[in-house]
């Protein structure tokens, strides 16, 4: 497989270049790339990247995420995700998952709160082969009553599985949005069972318009994926999206154990105000997301400095965009007893304090690094491609997300 | 809807009707498809029936099973007639012998 690869660089670069002065292409793909967005008549946005590389990766991705769930289907996004690959129009569940296995692709159904992705990825031949599966898996399914009760254990099974961090992140968002925003990503354990082949056939017509989609791929020629968009089909239409405002509240859950979680929160910048949401993406770093030396236990961050070392505790803000609205705050997980001290020196940060230039640049250095890290990996790249498409219509390479990170300065960051 | 397994072409709907009323099974109140033999891609169909007709092909089957202890049938007028029977299970029938033939070609190939 290496020898293969690395002949087809060669070929390459002989027949374009003419001289074979640059370096071969990294097995990952490139990291600089150009993002081509089109957005179709139908208001379908395709997004795609050729970074090169041997893996081809192609979403679908639907503005269908958890916020747009009402109090009659909650749950509805946690059992859509469940049941990704069932069967569809033309295809059997069976059909599905063998023939995706058989080329060595691999299909993943992901969602968040404000979007539902479905993600096929493996070698061009491989995609080639399955595409249409991922256009079954995205846009026909039936949702056989049957097969969706067969999922029922398995749902259960990531119920249970839920760490107490992501349950207090998930309870934040419910005390400061309520509704909207604020539904859990997972269905409530009242709800398992409860949803209806109908219901979930309601809410895919409902919410996978044209309007709401983005089709995305990295190491797929754009005008490909261009016609494939075109081929899809889908109702046309923008659906509804309710506004979903910071509200605030205070929410307690009591478990066993002798660890505490605390989430504190604010409202935080929206994907669609770019100056505010970088601003707090680099107070985020600022504040200290935990080590960031692999195997260091040290953290510089501003939040670790003013709790001080003589506890045992992890500390990390949180920082989460939505499209219009947002989150900041942090996560603090502590012995019980040692809880309350911690969490009023951080809220005591948050509050009140004002970070200093060297803090700033801290920040700003490593969200740069991070987003940069994040763009070599394709398989991280997809998702974050995929939610921009969906979400504001079109998609930034790492690259110029670094440069727009350069322009945030230390007062836009205490303001 | 009428049955579609018989052949049309050789039979006039008065000769359909006769050969229906001939099973005998309409006489005890029952559908064709409640006296399938049950194998095991009928077992799977039957799993897979909404609540609704299992409830309502128990009945029949019960209201049958009775008749059939006291050796009797139904007033004639009660009889199912060949218009009202619906073959409610042999397209789930036909589907999971589809699904379970789809398995099998895939097994003898990888």
């Amino acid at each position: 497989m290496a020898a293969n690869i690395t002949k087809i660089t060669f070929f390459r670069a002989t027949a374009t270049r003419g001289l074979a002065t640059c370096p071969p292409v990294p097995i990952g793909g490139l990291t600089e790339y150009e993002i081509k967005n089109t957005t179709l008549p139908n208001n379908l946005v395709v997004a795609s990247a050729n970074n090169e590389s041997p893996i081809s990766r192609i979403s679908i991705v639907v503005r269908a995420g958890s916020r747009n769930e009402t109090p009659d289907n909650a749950g509805v996004t946690h059992t859509l995700r469940i049941c990704a690959g069932l069967s569809t129009k033309n295809s059997t569940q069976f059909a599905i998952t063998r023939n995706i296995q058989q080329v060595g692709a691999s299909l993943t159904c992901s969602s968040d709160r404000e979007v539902v992705a479905y993600t096929l990825e493996g070698t061009k031949q491989a995609i080639e082969k399955t595409l249409p599966f991922l256009t079954e898996v995205a846009t026909q399914q039936v949702f056989r009553p049957w097969e969706v009760a067969e999922n029922v254990p398995r749902q259960r099974l990531e119920l249970a599985l839920r760490s107490p961090q992501l349950r207090a992140i998930d309870l934040l968002h419910k005390a400061a949005f309520r509704r909207g925003l604020g539904n859990s990503l997972y269905s409530a354990k009242y709800q398992l069972g409860n949803i209806s082949s109908e219901t979930l056939q309601h809410y895919v017509a409902s919410n996978f318009t044209t309007g709401r989609t983005a089709v995305v791929g990295l190491g797929v020629d754009h005008s490909q994926l261009v016609n494939y968009a075109q081929g899809l089909s889908l109702e046309t239409g923008e659906g509804s999206t309710t506004p979903s405002p910071y509200i605030g509240g205070e929410i307690r859950s009591d478990k066993g154990g002798n660890l505490a979680f605390v989430a504190i929160g604010g409202a935080g910048g929206a994907l669609k105000d770019t100056k505010e949401r970088l601003a707090f993406a680099v107070l985020q770093r600022a504040l200290g997301i935990g080590p960031q030396v692999k195997w260091g236990t040290t953290d510089n961050g501003v939040l670790s400095k003013a709790v001080g070392g003589d506890v045992q505790y992890a500390i990390s803000a949180v920082n989460a965009s939505y499209s219009d609205a947002g989150l900041f705050g942090t996560l603090i997980a502590a012995p019980s007893a040692s809880a309350g001290k911690i969490v009023e020196a951080v809220v005591k940060v948050l509050k009140g304090g004002a970070l200093s230039d060297a803090d700033v640049n801290r920040g700003k250095n490593q969200l740069k690094t991070s987003v940069l890290l994040d763009s070599e990996s394709g398989s991280n790249i997809i998702g974050c491609i995929g939610s921009q498409a969906a979400l504001v219509g079109s998609a930034q390479s790492g690259s110029q997300i670094a440069a727009a990170i350069d322009s945030v300065s230390t007062a836009d960051v205490n303001a | 809807m009428a049955l579609s397994f018989v052949q049309k072409r050789f039979m006039s709907s008065a000769l359909q009707k006769w050969a229906y009323n001939l099973s005998g099974f309409n006489k005890l109140g029952l559908m064709r498809d409640d006296v399938l033999y049950e194998d095991d891609d009928v077992k799977e169909a039957l799993r897979r029936l909404p609540e609704s007709e299992i409830d309502a092909r128990n009945f029949r089957i019960l209201r049958a099973v009775q008749l059939s202890i006291q050796k009797d049938i139904l007033p004639k007028d009660q009889w199912t007639k060949l218009e009202e029977d619906r073959l409610y299970l042999t397209p789930i029938v036909n589907q999971v012998i589809k699904e379970r033939e789809e398995r099998e070609e895939w097994e003898k190939n990888y």
